[in-house]
């Protein structure tokens, strides 16, 4: 019997030392261990390491929130080539705007070999999930050089707004054409919902696609938000979007981009 | 569109307060009728019936237990009270405040819990000490602030986003270890110590469908004290 006693006391002592990360304060609590502002990080490796490039060529996945075995297999996948720079997610890492769910895909996301950047997608500002992506991954619109391509990161998601914040917004837009002016000679536009889809502000849409236009030399533009492969011409202006499916569907699109000219691979694993 | 986080004001301040005021109301009850059986023992026999019933019936509005809980998904501390009845006090509803640090964002949160828990077993080890082998239940939480949602607002089209940001149901697991206090008198009349595995609704489903999450990445776990109060 006491030997018995002795279980039923140690057996919960043992569950509260193992269960010592097991503590959940609340689903949107917003406690945020381990790495933040991975984005800033990352866009500082890909402008170093690939600063002299003619040829790039990166992975476009998007849309993985809840699909975290689908996204691990990614990783694997991107790990094993070694012809992949870097890898952009189109947005959406989390479905409910739980702040574990942020960390489970950033922990996913961090054993990638290539650095990455994550955009924000209208899932992430569930609740406080907009402060939560800030905090890990970082600001909702930005922009980055990977060789002679500027890549403008635009946060589309207009629905999930007020006019407090303005979305998509211009000055941003604006600003990022004048920024480096010397450093690159063409441009890529990434969101994650496309003008015309339901969390675009369509009134503006016209006027987007015009003051991105404005862009030296635009190649193109990335959107998730749909889970389709998406190939279109939205504007007949000749400016293509190019929507990635969401990782559940075990695709990802990769492009290589070189001087005037790119070229894309719908990629099935 | 903009009343909708009125009108939930509104209504919790109205919940709160008839809370507290049966609360008080039943108290000032008990006392009174105690103070009739203490001094008037003369009374007749119908009437002494009928404050029995009366008496018994505010006992149930008194809540039987004070509870403080350490984590369980409803806040880093939440405190609150349990009314505990049945034959065995196999059953227990719980009602606790609960608060969450600001942490990483802009503000601090509270939040609100209503808990039901079962625990059919009793192992009794000592005199004064008896363990409970299995609680278990559900508990709802709601999450005060206009960031969290009941239903998305209408803004959304229809069926948008399928879920409520600001209500949890949450499912548990659990043990506890009662010890009841030597003194006959005193105003609590025993402690109990438990430990609680929880999930929610949106933790299960994404744990459910992933093989990368582990164990302990959607199973929480919660400690508690309950403080018992003397029944007379």
């Amino acid at each position: 019997m006491k030997k018995k006693c002795t279980y039923l006391v140690l057996f919960p002592i043992f569950l509260l030392i193992h269960g010592c990360n097991m503590f959940d304060v609340h689903p949107y609590s917003g406690k945020i261990d381990g790495r933040q502002h991975i984005n800033a990080e990352n866009i500082a490796k890909i402008e170093h390491d690939y600063a002299e490039r003619d040829t790039i060529r990166y992975a476009f996945i998007s849309d993985s929130q809840r699909w975290h075995d689908e996204l691990d297999d990614f990783v694997k996948i991107v790990n094993n080539r070694n012809d992949i720079d870097f890898i952009i997610h189109g947005g959406d890492l989390s479905d409910f705007g739980l702040t574990k769910e942020f960390l489970w895909q950033r922990d996913i996301l961090g054993k990638l070999k290539q650095p990455y950047v994550a955009l924000l997608g209208n899932h992430d500002c569930l609740a406080n999930g907009e402060e939560i992506f800030q905090q890990v991954f970082g600001s909702p619109n930005y922009s980055f050089i990977a060789g002679k391509t500027k890549f403008l990161c635009l946060n589309t998601n207009a629905l999930e707004s007020d006019y407090s914040t303005p979305v998509p917004d211009f000055s941003f837009i604006e600003h990022e054409r004048q920024m480096d002016k010397g450093r690159f000679e063409q441009s890529v536009v990434v969101m994650h919902a496309r003008p015309t889809s339901d969390q675009f502000n369509n009134n503006v849409a016209s006027v987007f696609q015009y003051s991105i236009k404005q862009y030296p030399n635009l190649l193109y533009c990335n959107n998730g938000h749909d889970h389709i492969y998406q190939k279109d011409d939205i504007f007949k202006d000749g400016i293509i979007y190019y929507g990635t499916p969401n990782i559940g569907k075990r695709q990802f699109i990769i492009f290589t981009i070189t001087k005037d000219h790119y070229t894309h691979e719908l990629v099935s694993y | 569109m903009n009343l909708f986080p009125i009108k939930v004001r509104k209504s919790f301040l109205a919940f709160v307060s008839l809370f507290f005021s049966t609360i008080s109301a039943a108290q000032t009850i008990v006392q009174e009728q105690g103070m009739i059986f203490g001094t008037d023992s003369s009374s007749t026999h119908i009437g002494s019936n009928n404050s029995k019933e009366l008496k018994k019936a505010a006992f149930n509005l008194v809540p039987s237990s004070y509870l403080v809980q350490y984590a369980g998904s409803i806040g880093l501390f939440s405190a609150g009270v349990g009314w505990d009845y049945g034959w065995q006090k196999q059953w227990s509803t719980d009602f606790l405040l609960g608060y969450v640090p600001k942490y990483d964002t802009d503000r601090a949160k509270l939040t609100l819990t209503l808990r039901q828990t079962y625990t059919p077993f009793k192992v009794q080890l000592h005199e004064q000490i008896s363990y409970h082998p299995l609680r278990t239940g559900v508990y709802l939480n709601t999450t005060l602030g206009k960031q969290f949602w009941y239903k998305e607002p209408d803004k959304y089209p229809n069926s948008y986003y399928r879920f409520s940001t600001r209500l949890r149901i949450n499912i548990f697991v659990g043990q506890d270890f009662s010890y009841k206090l030597k003194s006959k008198s005193s105003y609590f009349e025993g402690i109990k110590f438990y430990y609680d595995l929880h999930t929610s609704d949106l933790y299960l489903v994404s744990g459910i469908q992933n093989k990368y999450l582990k164990f302990d990445d959607y199973i929480g776990l919660a400690l508690g004290v309950k403080l018992q109060i003397r029944r007379k």
